[in-house]
């Protein structure tokens, strides 16, 4: 089920209102987790089936820690059961792929097997949901949980099931033990993000989507400002698509009385490599930090190697592709070098302009190996950004930098407002206006269902 | 619940009912945001005293000034009588089939101005619904690919909802660009509608006032009348535009409107570029076959710098050109407001 579907949003408020409706908090999580089989099997059933056997088996492994002695074998095999998974399903190909080039570079014909090209939704996210919960569980961070259906929802809330935020056991378990009493303020917050994000996916996500298509499959025809313009639209579309996202999930959640942790913070106003991580999918950047950063040494030994190793891995989570690990190499690297430099540059108003246009170009020229399909066309579209313009090359579309100026400017005027609460604070008639503007563009921009990037994450 | 949320909740949906109603009220009009050629056939709707009508592509959009016309043949004439310009930009087709049959059943239309040029009789399909109830075609299209019990359920869910609300029948409407088309319609009384909707058009508002509405035309400028003559129909090349041509003519047959073909003018140093002998052939044996007159101006001697392009009037040559038309069509105007 999409978030961005007629069939989504009736099934949500109608589970919202039966949720609201009993008092009984047993029932409440019944609903909840009943809710949420019933959107992840609408998208496809059988992926149903995966995601039941990985709740049991979680469930059993979380026990299984919290009880044993030898903490540490139970954890690894836990760990290790649930990377084989996601490796089964998400690199077994790219490996083997890589396996037989290799084989044939030293003389050795071989083929690789053909394998199902399936990817669970949101296998990732949950993947490194659950890991985290066991790493926690084994740190007597959090008591394994042993009401089934309080794990089975932390498991697969359909809030944020399929792509994120990566929410945390002591965040979230708590909160749905505890019997929620209705929050006005939450409820009309939760409308306002839920709409807010689905206009930031529909109206700005899948309009880029149409130029950065066309810019990138071929990229040969484009001017260097077209280029430019279009990886723009990239870095704006995909930030849209994925805090779009976000943001209908935690509005979503408040409209249960869930609080989840907020995703993303105005990322492209970072101005430095590192405090861009830690405005752009915080949730998996803290994710990286904690459960394998830290354990690698973190900052007390081989830092530079343990950033670049985190990064790279970070690149890889997002998909089976060499483009994916040269893109969070490149942004190990970069942090590495950027750690080292001096804070020379004063921190007056002009220079830390300068140092949020130079960060947001550095990220823009790192996400052309995000979004090329392969090496080469990454190369291409590279050479397109700083080739001199050809006769007969095609100029930025008006449409596209139209775009790029709107969310520009909504993001200045409003984008605040969808990292904290400041929405209540304001008067009716701006919140009520507001909300109808934003349904409105909705309406007028919906079109074709088009997945979420993420997804496919 | 608490009462700030219930106020903000009945707010928002007593402003979305109140947009529902007024989306229902003007369906139409909403309906016409969405495609040049409906914001044309709105203002045609809501003005029934509009007399005259002209259509065509670009060349007439760039060449015809419907005020101007309209206050040069009141000179002439003595009468006065209300023009809209209900030419559009692109190839028509269709498109103009589809504005002439509403032309035929508008009860104040006496004269009807079509543009006689490769363009007006070129491909053009219809690219919109022909009323505001019409299912959009794109997505019924998309619809039909529809197999899972999932998509089926949207797709029906995504039916009833256009079934039953105007809002999101006509949402397309409320995009930035055709909700600024709004004032087209809305002010179609007072200000001519093309400025809107062409490049260099606008500038006519600032630059009319230089041209002096009184100052002398060239007199050397007086169009080609044709008439069909020993032309033959096998020996047109372009058949579909020749059957496009036959078919407006067919349309405008049975009605009692008073049809005009006038070729607008071409640049003189690229009007062999232009100026199609085909389609003059075309012209003239319809006009002949139908009994409709046909004014060839593409020849005539216009000033240079009159033109923005080979094909098109700049802001200068805008009024000049209607004005000359006006003086050789003022004859026809005489002649009906006698008879009425």
């Amino acid at each position: 089920m999409l978030f961005n579907s007629i069939t989504f949003l009736l099934f949500h408020f109608l589970f919202v209102a039966l949720y609201w409706a009993t008092k009984s908090q047993k029932i409440r999580q019944i609903l909840l987790l009943l809710s949420s089989v019933i959107f992840y099997g609408w998208y496809y059933w059988p992926a149903l089936i995966l995601l039941g056997i990985s709740m049991v088996a979680n469930y059993g492994f979380s026990l299984w820690i919290d009880t044993t002695e030898h903490k540490k074998r139970a954890l690894t095999i836990a760990v290790v059961t649930n990377l084989l998974s996601l490796s089964w399903f998400k690199y077994s190909k790219f490996f083997a792929d890589n396996f037989v080039s290799m084989l044939d570079v030293i003389g050795i014909e071989a083929e690789a097997p053909a394998m199902s090209g399936w990817l669970p939704l949101g296998i990732s996210f949950y993947t490194f949901q659950i890991i985290g919960y066991l790493v926690d569980v084994s740190r007597n961070e959090v008591k394994a949980e042993k009401n089934f259906l309080v794990f089975g929802v932390f498991k697969c809330f359909y809030g944020q099931l399929v792509a994120g935020p990566i929410v945390r056991a002591k965040e979230l378990i708590p909160q749905l033990k505890t019997l929620q009493t209705f929050s006005a303020r939450d409820f009309q917050l939760g409308i306002y993000f839920l709409l807010s994000g689905l206009a930031i996916k529909i109206c700005v996500a899948d309009m880029l989507a149409q130029f950065v298509d066309f810019g990138f499959g071929d990229p040969e025809a484009l001017s260097p400002a077209a280029a430019w313009a279009t990886l723009y639209g990239f870095a704006f579309q995909i930030l849209s698509d994925f805090w779009g996202y976000s943001t209908v999930a935690i509005g979503l959640g408040l409209m249960y009385g869930i609080k989840l942790p907020l995703n993303f913070n105005m990322p492209y106003i970072a101005t430095s490599l590192r405090d861009f991580w830690r405005r752009w999918h915080i949730t998996l950047s803290e994710w990286l930090r904690d459960y394998l950063y830290i354990p690698l040494g973190g900052n007390r030994k081989h830092q530079d190697r343990n950033l670049v190793l985190t990064m790279l891995l970070g690149g890889l989570w997002h998909g089976a592709s060499w483009n994916f690990v040269i893109w969070g190499a490149g942004h190990g690297l970069w942090l590495m070098i950027e750690r080292k430099i001096p804070r020379f540059l004063p921190q007056n108003g002009f220079f830390k302009g300068l140092k949020l246009l130079l960060v947001f170009n550095g990220v823009c020229l790192l996400w052309v190996f995000f979004r090329a399909p392969d090496f080469g066309a990454a190369i291409n579209y590279l050479e397109a950004l700083f080739t001199a313009a050809k006769e007969g090359e095609r100029s930025p579309s008006d449409a596209l930098l139209f775009i790029l100026l709107g969310f520009t400017l909504y993001t200045g005027f409003l984008g605040k407002s969808l990292t904290d609460r400041r929405f209540l604070d304001w008067g009716i008639v701006r919140q009520v206006s507001l909300c109808v503007v934003t349904l409105l563009m909705i309406f007028a921009f919906a079109n074709a269902s088009l997945d979420f990037i993420y997804f496919v994450f | 619940m608490n009462a700030r949320l219930s106020v903000f909740l009945l707010s928002f949906f007593l402003i979305l009912a109140g947009l529902e109603l007024a989306m229902r009220w003007n369906g139409e009009s909403f309906h016409a945001l969405t495609d040049p050629l409906l914001i044309k056939a709105a203002i045609l709707e809501k003005s029934p005293e509009t007399s005259v009508l002209f259509l065509g592509t670009s060349r007439f959009v760039d060449g015809i000034e419907q005020e101007t016309f309209a206050r040069e043949i009141s000179k002439i004439s003595g009468k006065s009588i209300r023009v809209l310009n209900g030419a559009t930009t692109g190839s028509q087709g269709d498109r103009s089939a589809y504005f002439a049959e509403l032309a035929t059943k508008h009860p104040g239309l006496t004269h009807v101005i079509l543009e006689a040029s490769p363009p007006a009789l070129m491909g053009g399909e219809l690219g919109f619904e022909k009323t505001s109830e019409s299912e959009p075609a794109e997505e019924a299209e998309s619809d039909a690919r529809k197999s899972r019990f999932a998509d089926r359920l949207e797709s029906t869910l995504q039916d009833w909802f256009r079934s039953k609300s105007a809002l999101v029948r006509h949402r397309k409407s409320l995009r930035p660009k055709p909700l600024l088309k709004l004032p087209v319609i809305l002010l179609s009384d007072v200000v001519d509608p093309n400025i809107w909707s062409r490049k260099g058009v606008l500038t006519s508002l600032i630059s009319s006032s230089q041209v002096a509405p009184e100052s002398p035309l060239p007199g050397d400028v007086r169009p080609a009348k044709v008439t069909g003559g020993n032309q033959s129909e096998d020996a047109i090349v372009q058949k579909s535009q020749f059957k496009m041509l036959i078919r407006l003519c067919e349309i405008f047959e049975k009605s009692k409107l008073k049809v005009i073909w006038v070729a607008p003018p071409v640049r003189r140093s690229e009007r062999s570029a232009n100026h199609n002998p085909d389609y003059t052939a075309m012209y003239s044996i319809a006009a002949e076959r139908f009994g409709i007159e046909f004014l060839d101006y593409a020849a005539t001697n216009l000033d240079e710098s009159l033109f923005r392009d080979p094909s098109h009037l700049n802001a200068k040559g805008r009024p000049i050109f209607s004005r000359i038309l006006a003086r050789d069509l003022a004859g026809h105007f005489e002649t009906a407001l006698e008879q009425e």
